[in-house]
């Protein structure tokens, strides 16, 4: 039962990471970053203790609601790519790329042994977050890629090590590459107004 | 009372005091620099799991329990936790000539105290959370103290972070493969691992790419800082790494990558500095020159690569702190160092030095572990030597550039001068850059002292 829902959950991060990728309102991508916290969680799930899963998730959306704390300040530079050659770019990348890693995954199963899906789920989260920074110079987008590489990454580790003292210390690198973000878009909008 | 409470959690402890008076800019320097020193004096002369003779008895533990994980500092890790908060002391002294800085110093404390903590924490793979966490903690520095654009840091934010998934692989992979040394798979996988994960963190080529952008942005005081300190710390966790698993030491693929990686940053780092016109970037093409130079010295065979690695470590520390710290006096003056020899001639001198020393002139700091690695290189490894004199060939070039640059006279007069105390400063930098060169002895028994925490080596 739990393997049939986890497909459905890579199918719903998938949407979500197209999600951060293309849409234009911060206000929607901060929705999808928390549905993407969602089906990570319940990727966890299968491989770690409920308690240590939901830590992740809350760490996850405790990140998603601060963004949404400064989100008003946050969506007046988000759209600064408003071509569609720019959004048909990322969405061929990003599928070109799950075409290949999926097709890679028995090799990269032989590397990591972990469940299929989790392992799916996890390379999936990982490419994701690669090309939302690799292709955006934004403080806030490269936050959010470099949040769904390592939430990408935890689903791998915790099948791999499932260690309450290094889910504790992600959790808190986590919470740092969070807070980063905040803090440098919060001190580049006070240089910006110094200026004005 | 135990030895990571000392120079791991009250170090912490003092950059969040010290942070809290941030508007007595002199003051915090003032006491930042007395604590480091202390800090630095403390690991000279206390002993760990001896008896003081101080109120009937105290003795230092060695280890504190963390979240059920252990932080060891023992009697043999002393002189690296010397050198670390030297470094510290040198740097604050610093910040008395470069005001603009001084925020910094209460990041030092809790920078040096982590950096400490990723020595001294066991199992090995909590070490790459505790750097990461070392520096998300540096990134308000980096703003706070002048930083205006963003890419270069956030190119730094995203090496660091991808630096972590292979460090932790790897040290899944090591514990495997100690577990079953016939299953070369996992050693395999754990030396690839380590080495991407190193490769981030040290910007082995090409992914050096954030390191000369830092440096651009960023107070050269701030960036030198950061550079070193990581740098040096990630060099010695991967020697801890290498000492505590052997087999992944006697790897046959081992010295010759190590040795092409070394020789290629080396080759890189030299040449990017010789055709690069900012002096400001120099810091961060030196570290990656002088990365390289530690991975080659690690590569050697034989009981000595590590003598050779830490004596190569000694002069880098000084002469990259006195470096940036002119590079700060500088870049107060409207053109950098156009025309600077004629306002600022003991700034001016001290950067040539610094260039020169670093590619390795005679009777300069450079000169000593250069001449021992060239030498065993020869016997080695003969091909890296090209790499090397490629590298140094580059970095003579930028040292000649940038004097022409200096002795160039230019219509704009600046209003800036030297004070008596940056005059006083560099001298005696110059001085005991020089004293080093000529008399490396002491330098070699100090190196020796730095690896005592690698038994396992030998």
């Amino acid at each position: 039962m739990l393997i049939q829902l986890s497909v459905i959950f890579i199918f719903l991060e998938m949407a979500s990471i197209m999600a951060v990728l293309i849409l234009p309102k911060f206000r929607w991508v901060i929705f999808a970053l928390g549905i993407q916290y969602l089906a990570a969680f319940f990727l966890t799930f299968q491989t770690l203790s409920l308690g240590l899963a939901l830590i992740k998730l809350l760490v996850g959306w405790m990140i998603t609601a601060l963004f949404a704390s400064i989100s008003t300040t946050v969506e007046r530079r988000w759209n600064t790519e408003k071509a569609l050659s720019g959004m048909i770019l990322r969405i061929t990348v990003m599928v070109g790329l799950w075409i290949i890693l999926y097709l890679a995954t028995p090799t990269i199963k032989t590397w990591l042994p972990a469940p299929i899906n989790s392992l799916i789920g996890g390379v999936f989260l990982i490419s994701g977050g690669i090309i939302e920074f690799g292709l955006s110079n934004q403080v806030m987008r490269v936050c959010i890629g470099l949040l769904t590489l390592m939430s990408g990454f935890e689903v791998i580790y915790a099948v791999l090590e499932p260690s309450v003292m290094v889910s504790g210390l992600l959790a808190l690198v986590n919470i740092g590459i969070g807070l980063v973000g905040i803090f440098l878009i919060m001190r580049l909008e006070a240089d910006i107004e110094v200026v004005e | 009372m135990s030895a990571p409470l000392i120079w791991i959690v009250l170090p912490v402890l003092s950059g969040v005091i010290l942070w809290f008076f941030r508007a007595f800019q002199r003051r915090m320097v003032a006491a930042g620099f007395f604590l480091c020193a202390l800090f630095a004096l403390l690991a000279l002369i206390l002993p760990i799991e001896n008896v003081l003779q101080i109120g009937g008895g105290v003795s230092i533990d060695s280890t504190m329990s963390f979240l059920g994980r252990t932080l060891i500092l023992s009697e043999s890790e002393k002189p690296i936790l010397f050198m670390l908060y030297s470094f510290g002391v040198i740097w604050l002294f610093g910040l008395f000539i470069a005001p603009q800085a001084s925020q910094m110093t209460p990041y030092t404390f809790v920078i040096l105290g982590l950096m400490a903590a990723s020595l001294a924490v066991h199992p090995f793979l909590y070490a790459a959370l505790i750097i990461e966490a070392a520096m998300l903690i540096s990134i308000p520095m980096f703003v706070t103290t002048g930083t205006k654009f963003t890419r270069g840091l956030m190119r730094f934010l995203i090496f660091l972070t991808m630096a972590i998934p292979c460090m932790l692989l790897a040290g899944w992979a090591a514990n495997i493969a100690e577990a079953n040394p016939a299953n070369s798979i996992f050693i395999n996988r754990a030396a690839i691992f380590l080495a991407l994960g190193f490769s981030f963190l040290l910007g082995v080529f090409p992914l050096f790419t954030w390191m000369p952008m830092v440096s651009e942005e960023s107070n050269p005081c701030v960036s030198g800082f950061i550079l070193t300190v990581l740098s040096v710390v990630v060099l010695f966790l991967g020697v801890q790494f290498l000492n505590t698993f052997g087999w992944l030491r006697t790897l046959f693929l081992l010295p010759p990558v190590f040795r092409l990686a070394g020789g290629l940053m080396v080759a890189t780092g030299g040449l990017l500095a010789g055709f690069d016109r900012k002096i400001v970037r120099l810091p961060a093409y030196i570290t990656i020159l002088q990365n390289g130079l530690a991975i080659i010295a690690i590569s050697l065979k034989g009981a000595e690569p590590l003598m050779l690695f830490s004596t190569l470590l000694i002069p880098r520390l000084i002469m990259t702190s006195v470096l940036c710290l002119a590079l700060v006096i500088l870049s107060q003056r409207s053109q950098v160092e156009n025309g600077s020899f004629f306002t600022h001639p003991f700034t001016s001198g001290i950067i040539l030095i610094s260039i020169f020393s670093f590619a390795g002139l005679p009777l300069l700091a450079g000169f000593p572990p250069l001449l021992i690695l060239l030498e065993r290189l020869g016997q080695q490894s003969v091909s890296t030597i090209i790499w090397i004199i490629l590298g140094f060939l580059g970095l003579i070039a930028a040292g000649i550039r940038h004097f022409i640059s200096m002795i160039r006279k230019t219509e704009i007069q600046e209003n800036c001068k030297e004070t008596g105390i940056v005059k006083v400063q560099f001298a005696v930098s110059g001085l005991i850059c020089f004293l080093v060169g000529i008399f490396p002895g002491k330098i070699i028994t100090v190196a020796e002292t730095l690896i005592k925490a690698f038994q396992n080596w030998q």
